[in-house]
């Protein structure tokens, strides 16, 4: 990258361990009507040019909240920062004034935040934008700004950079605005690069593009850049160094490869045996037990303590507050543990511990509950008085699967691939459909309202968000009781307080009402209202993805041990892959409202014989440092088209490296060519071998 | 943006038709007799048919109705029947007075509501706030003839800086806007009121957005974030209660033309009222029905100009 000479003259006064960005010892409160929180609580550390440093934590760690404080961002609202330092090559940016901050701003710290759909200002131009970060630090024409601009936008891989620089971010989608984002950051040549949660809004093939993208703009910039992420793949596949935080502390920090070999904090040891993955074939996940902190209540002595496995009721947990120490395990690791010699190693499991009664097989043949064939549903578009309607949007087109009791299919897509019309579709929810939807022998597809009443109760689901799908003015013995009341069941066997026992909730929670309730007890509630009424099938839509990794994995062993109890049929609908892998018996890989591969779970994730599904399990980051793959990881080039014109033939051809002329005209059954034993839409299907040889397009 | 323009003008031609028959069959059901007005008491029975019939007011309600709208159609909108001047004619002559008024009051609310709300918001929680805050409930609390007389007491009789009545000397700009600055500002108050309110919230929410904070880790002064950034968002419930306001401030102007004595459609309304004089009431009613659909029009342009996001909402849809 071309250096365009600045205003800034450049200071090479760094830190003696040769840092240049430096936070010491930051605290940072908030004034609440629950008193002073602490969301960042005497944290130190330094990043080094040209080095990733990964901060990672839950929801409360304090991990954004340290990044933005350092730069004067937090929110005014009764936020201030309470201690510490934060220096810039040896330069307190706490204390200098707003004007040589603001130089220091996007000129020497770029920023890049989670969410590319608000972070770009919808009234402006990308290009408007991208020219005003140049032009406010470097004394440059606008003919010359706009130069840059589209020579980053180039480099960060934006298709047509001198068209796309005059349009809106809302013509742009996901993928390319936060790589807009990213232009947006290292436009000015920053020193240091901060990313926020760069891809946590976006799909996962999406996110192995944007992950490079990263990768590279820091080569070309050798800045310095700090990762904030709670996704333990992210980590193992870009940090260098890795920073843990919990309840607003550091508890564990150190390189990659001893921070997820050989970690010495219980809590690192508990998020890694949480975290589900691709690689393993854990049945039954080890989660964390109890509920992220709660910052306005921190336990006295270790935060850790209440949720530590370790702690066995030592008394020095709960009355000493530790420190980081050196560990030995490598330079510069150390842990906030007072007995880390104790800790253990993650457990990798490859062994099945079959925690289930597989019904499938073992007692009386399975019977189908579910039988969907053909269904489609294509939703129109309303034009105005005066214009013609947009060709309708495809969801789904022509999905047939069926769903057996106490199994479990998980249904995969990223965005827009119409896994979650087909679930609501599932359950009657969805009018004007095409197909069949066959329900214990009685097709449901047109069944009006009145007809579906009686068998909801025997169809339920659960939703993603635990804070939108309860009434907030319901106590939770309504929210329970409400569905029971309308189909008639007795609560008697079923009682209230019989239900929260099996979701894991204590029976004082039914006269709560939902504010008062986590979110991993919210989606409990959601789990327990739905039980309530003894359904057949179940659809779980996305059920997990608002959660916390340590609660994430609670939910989905109690997801797993309630299906085998009342052999309910599961239909999983999600788009996070390993979390599939460890739900699901069988997986539907959705693309553009068709299926593309089916089958036995570990025969798709084995052997994937579609495309797409290789690209997608190759996208998905494995939190294993040792399992970097960036020469042999397919990253898809280009966004989903959309629905509502999806290309001829093969749906994916237009991302496919093997498509021919074929691909364009004629639709690729769901057929077994290989003869291995599920089908798959392609028709060049292939078994990959290990570290297949694909050309990577960004 | 023409076709935007053509569509939003075909889709008014409904909504002035039936502005055209609710005043048409308002004046006419009222009780009372647009004879009795013109001919006074005195008048023989002979004198009353010859009248009516003159006027049609003798054919069925739906003929007249149909003749009305043939005139309408042909820009005829009858004849005064106490002044015996052409409607249109009447009207012409005092539309001016009242748009400058009901526009000045728009400024008016405008230039001292959008900073008032800016500043309150920028300076949550503080004395400004509070002082805004407390400005703007007095202004919303009072009624607009009361600070009307208040203000003409005190800057027009008691200082003799400005006019009490009148709207100043035809051709003549600067007795024209020195005319207009009390009832404008008396006017104005009201809507000033709500639109710092609005602002205020409105930027409340806009700052608390990523966008803001990322115009900040750029590197933005924060006059700018403020005035680029922010203010551009947190305009669009702004102008929708501009727009709405506006049609408040027409009706407003009735009041103020009585209060400073101005002439204007206001007046000419309230008159034509009180002589049961048809074409005059439904000329001026379908006056400010024009009025108002083309402030509407005007608004949804300005949302487009202001938001780039409404100008091809059809295939961001998708």
């Amino acid at each position: 990258m071309n250096h365009i000479m600045t205003e800034s003259a450049e200071v090479t006064t760094q830190s003696k361990g040769g840092y240049v960005l430096e936070v010491d010892r930051l605290v940072t409160e908030f004034d609440t009507p629950d008193g002073t929180l602490r969301a960042v609580n005497d944290v130190s550390f330094g990043v080094r040019p040209g080095e990733t440093v990964c901060i990672v934590g839950e929801s409360g760690s304090g991990k954004s909240t340290t990044m933005l404080s350092a730069l004067g961002l937090i929110k005014k609202d009764g936020g201030r920062i309470a201690g510490g330092e934060v220096r810039f090559n040896g330069e307190n940016l706490l204390r200098m004034s707003k004007e040589r901050l603001r130089r220091i701003r996007g000129r020497e710290i770029g920023m890049i935040f989670q969410d590319p759909m608000s972070s770009l200002n919808p009234v402006f131009t990308v290009g408007d934008q991208l020219v005003e970060a140049v032009r406010l630090h470097q004394k440059v024409n606008r003919a010359q700004a706009r130069k840059r601009a589209i020579g980053v936008l180039s480099l960060v891989g934006v298709p047509n950079p001198e068209v796309r620089f005059d349009q809106y971010p809302h013509q742009y989608s996901g993928g390319m605005r936060q790589r807009a984002m990213i232009a947006m950051a290292i436009i000015n040549d920053p020193a240091v690069l901060v990313a926020d949660e760069p891809t946590t809004a976006l799909d996962v093939t999406i996110q192995a593009q944007v992950l490079r993208v990263l990768a590279k703009a820091q080569k070309e910039t050798g800045s310095a850049t700090i990762l904030i992420t709670h996704d333990l793949g992210v980590v193992a596949e870009t940090a260098d160094r890795v920073l843990v935080m919990y309840g607003g502390r550091i508890i564990e920090q150190g390189d990659v490869e001893t921070v997820f070999k050989s970690p010495k904090h219980p809590y690192t040891v508990g998020l890694l045996n949480s975290q589900p993955r691709i690689d393993e074939n854990a049945e039954r996940l080890k989660p964390i037990p109890g509920e992220p902190p709660n910052l306005a209540a921190l336990p006295s002595g270790c935060v850790f303590s209440e949720r530590c496995g370790l702690r066995q009721g030592r008394e020095a947990c709960t009355s000493e507050e530790p420190s980081l120490q050196e560990t030995g395990e490598s330079a510069s690791h150390s842990a906030a543990c007072h007995f880390w010699p104790e800790v253990r190693p993650p457990v990798h499991e490859q062994e099945t511990i079959s925690v289930r009664p597989k019904s499938v097989g073992e007692n009386a043949p399975a019977e189908t509950v579910l039988e969907v064939t053909e269904l489609k549903k294509h939703f129109k578009t309303s034009g105005g008085l005066f214009k013609r309607g947009d060709k309708p949007v495809r969801a789904v087109d022509g999905v047939s699967f069926d769903l057996r009791s106490g199994e479990t299919l998980g249904l995969v897509g990223e965005s827009g691939s119409g896994k979650t019309t087909v679930g609501k579709a599932a359950l009657g929810l969805v009018g004007n459909v095409d197909g069949t939807i066959v329900f214990l022998g009685k097709d449901i597809a047109r069944y009006g309202r009145s007809h579906l009443r009686p068998i909801r109760k025997d169809l339920q689901m659960v939703f993603q968000d635990p804070y939108g799908s309860l009434d907030p003015r319901m106590n939770v013995r309504k929210i329970i009781t409400e569905p029971m009341w309308i189909h008639g069941i007795a609560p008697g066997e079923n009682g209230v307080e019989h239900l929260l026992e099996r979701v894991g909730l204590r029976a004082s929670i039914a006269e709560r009402y939902p504010h008062q309730l986590s979110g991993g007890q919210r989606q409990r509630v959601g789990i327990a209202r739905a039980l309530g009424l003894r359904p057949r099938v179940m659809v779980l839509d996305e059920p997990v993805s608002a959660l916390d990794v340590s609660v994430q994995a609670q939910v989905i062993n109690l997801l797993k041990e309630i299906q085998a109890e009342d052999n309910i049929a599961y239909l999983f609908v999600a788009h996070d892959l390993a979390v599939v892998h460890n739900m699901s018996d069988r997986v539907a890989i959705m693309y553009l409202g068709k299926i593309m591969e089916i089958g036995d779970r570990a025969e798709v994730y084995k052997n994937p014989t579609h495309p797409y599904t290789q690209a997608l399990l190759s996208a998905v980051p494995i939190p294993d440092p040792g399992a970097r793959d960036g020469e042999g990881r397919i990253v898809l080039k280009g966004d989903i088209p959309n629905p509502s014109s999806p290309p001829s033939g093969c749906v994916f051809r237009t991302r496919c490296w093997k498509a021919t002329e074929k691909c364009a005209i004629e639709v690729p059954a769901l057929e077994d060519r290989l003869g291995i034993g599920h089908p798959s839409a392609c028709h060049y299907p292939d078994v990959p071998q290990k570290n297949h040889s694909v050309t990577a397009r960004v | 943006m023409l076709k935007l323009i053509a569509s939003r003008i075909l889709a008014a031609v409904p909504t002035l038709f039936g502005v055209l028959v609710a005043t048409f069959l308002i004046v006419h059901l009222i009780p009372g007799d647009p004879i009795s007005a013109i001919l006074g008491d005195e008048a023989t029975e002979e004198q009353i048919q010859t009248t009516r019939e003159a006027l049609g007011l003798n054919d069925p309600l739906y003929v007249q109705f149909a003749n009305y709208l043939t005139q309408v159609l042909q820009g005829d909108l009858g004849t005064s029947i106490s002044g015996r001047q052409p409607v249109a004619d009447q009207i012409m002559a005092r539309l001016p007075a009242t748009i400058s008024l009901a526009i000045a009051g728009v400024i008016a609310s405008v230039i001292i509501g959008i900073p008032l709300g800016m500043l309150a918001a920028t300076r949550r929680g503080g004395k400004t706030d509070f002082s805004a805050l407390l400005f703007t409930t007095v202004g919303e609390a009072a009624p607009a003839f009361w600070t009307g007389i208040l203000l003409s007491t005190v800057f027009a009789i008691t200082l003799g800086w400005l006019p009490a009545t009148g709207a100043g000397t035809p051709g003549d700009t600067w007795s024209v806007i020195r005319s207009l600055i009390l009832p404008a500002t008396a006017l104005g108050l009201a809507g000033m009121a709500l639109i710092a309110r609005i602002t205020r919230s409105s930027m409340l929410e806009v700052l608390n957005e990523d966008y803001v904070r990322t115009a900040r880790a750029k590197g933005v002064r924060e006059w700018v974030v403020i005035t680029r950034h922010a203010l551009r968002n947190a305009a669009i419930p702004v102008v929708t209660v501009i727009g709405l306001n506006f049609g408040v401030l027409l009706g407003g102007t009735v009041v103020m033309e009585t209060v400073f004595a101005r002439p204007g459609i206001g007046s000419l309304l309230v008159n034509a009222i009180f002589a049961r004089d048809y074409p005059v009431v439904q000329g001026v009613t379908l006056v400010i029905a024009v009025s108002f659909v083309l402030v509407n029009l005007v608004t949804d342009i300005v949302y487009r100009f202001l938001d780039p996001r409404l100008r091809d909402e059809v295939t961001s849809k998708a």
